[in-house]
Order: structure tokens, then C-alpha cells, then sequence
């Protein structure tokens, strides 16, 4: 598996546990388009776009889109962020092909009402992240 | 009976006028669409089909691997259209691309075929 579809594969494999699945929070990745759904899901980026701290290694960041419904505040939204912080905030995924994944603190912010639908009010979370193991 | 019932009427027997030009379609919808993480990969179950008419308002143009037709459907019979969804016309699939127009009554779509 190259680097990127390893990376990718170990992020995504965060998504599909158990203990993410319970938090019952939507979430699809980018260049996907979700139908039917209520107004709160969030969608997930993986940007692997820098140099990493050497030779065997990447960095990046993971940028989230929170999706909420517009008109009620900032909170639910923050709850959303303070959820995922609890999974990748200072966190390190490791493994069974011996790379780590390695996170640092995110940022919070909001970016107003969805351009595309007015409903929704999107904010962004963004978490950098290093990625050792890389052949 | 009210405006848009009296619209859908008079659409529907604009199409009928048309005759050989409204050409019969199969729409294909999908109902319900997820991602599975785990082997990052979109499933989508639950075909839909429905006859519907398409009027066809431009000749093919042709891209580099693609053809492109633009098409008119009547916007209550075909309901909401996703990218997941596709055409079957002339025996070929044609894929959904951005809605040019939609004005409740008549649908103006994009539609591409590979070649």
C-alpha cells in the first residue's frame, strides 16, 4: 500500500470503530455526496502536504467540515469538536503495518452559513498531523 | 384546480405534441447511498427505475473521452437527482452532471456519456 492510501486507510479506520459509531455523528469523507441525511453531519479531509521530520516520514493536517443546522449557535458544533479532539488531539494511531500516525492540538472555527445550502451552518476543525513509517 | 396542477397539465400535453421528439428514458435512482470506511469504497443499494420523457435540446458535443448532451425532464415526475443516479437511453448509460435549470416545473440537466 503507498503512502497515501496507507494514511488514508489508517485515518478512515479511526471512523470505523466501534467507539465512533456509537457517537452517532455522520461522517463521510471528502468527494462524497450524502444524501438523505438531517442537518448535522461532517466531512473529512486528508491533506498530507508537507515535508515530514525525515526521510521515513510526512506531515499534514486532517481539516473537518462540522455541519449543523443554521440559526442554533455555535454548540453543538463545539460539542462536535470537543468529541473529536477526544479522539485525535495529541493522539497517535498506530498500526499493523508499523506506521504511526501522530496528532498535534486542533483549531476551531466557524465559517458561517453553508454557501451551497442555507440550512446548514459550517465550521472547521483542523488538526496537523505527522505520519512516521513511510517506505 | 391550482396553477401548478393547471402547469403540469399543459407540460405533459406539450410533451405528448412533441411526439417522436420526447424520447422514452429509464431513470435510475438510488434511494440509499453510504460509505463504508473500512474499505473506502461508496456503496449505493436500492435501485429505483422510472419511465419518464426527456427532451434532448442540443446535439452531442464531444470532449476528449466524452459525450455531452443537454436534456429537458419534467421536474415532478423525476422528483430530486443525485450523482449517483443515472440515464438509460438508446441502450447507453448517461451520467448526471449539474442542472443548468430548474425552475420547479421543467428540469434543464447536463448528462455525459463515456466514450
Amino acid at each position: 500500500m503507498g503512502k497515501y492510501l496507507g494514511l488514508e486507510s489508517d485515518v478512515f479506520s479511526l471512523f470505523n470503530s466501534d467507539e465512533w459509531i456509537a457517537e452517532n455523528i455522520k461522517t463521510f469523507p471528502v468527494n462524497f455526496t450524502p444524501i438523505n441525511i438531517d442537518n448535522e453531519y461532517i466531512v473529512i479531509d486528508i491533506i498530507p502536504s508537507g515535508k515530514g521530520l525525515n526521510k521515513r516520514s510526512l506531515s499534514g493536517i486532517v481539516i473537518i467540515d462540522v455541519y449543523i443546522a443554521a440559526g442554533e449557535g455555535p454548540k453543538r458544533a463545539s460539542l462536535i469538536a470537543d468529541i473529536l479532539d477526544n479522539y485525535l488531539a495529541n493522539k497517535s494511531l498506530t498500526t499493523s503495518q508499523n506506521v504511526v500516525t501522530q496528532f498535534n492540538q486542533s483549531t476551531f472555527k466557524s465559517e458561517g452559513i453553508d454557501k451551497d445550502d442555507s440550512d446548514l451552518a459550517r465550521f472547521l476543525y483542523t488538526i496537523p498531523f505527522n505520519y512516521f513509517g513511510v517506505e | 384546480m391550482s396553477y401548478k396542477t393547471l402547469i403540469d397539465r399543459k407540460l405533459a400535453l406539450a410533451f405528448k405534441l412533441l411526439k417522436d421528439l420526447a424520447e422514452e428514458i429509464t431513470l435510475v435512482k438510488k434511494s440509499n447511498v453510504s460509505f463504508d470506511f473500512e474499505n473506502a469504497e461508496t456503496i449505493t443499494t436500492e435501485d429505483a427505475s422510472l419511465k419518464t420523457k426527456l427532451i434532448n435540446v442540443t446535439s452531442d458535443k464531444s470532449k476528449t473521452n466524452r459525450t455531452e448532451r443537454l436534456i429537458m425532464l419534467k421536474r415532478r415526475e423525476i422528483g430530486d437527482l443525485t450523482t449517483y443516479d443515472h440515464l438509460l437511453w438508446e441502450n447507453e448509460k448517461w451520467t448526471i452532471g449539474s442542472p443548468i435549470n430548474d425552475d420547479g416545473f421543467i428540469s434543464l440537466i447536463k448528462i455525459h456519456k463515456e466514450l
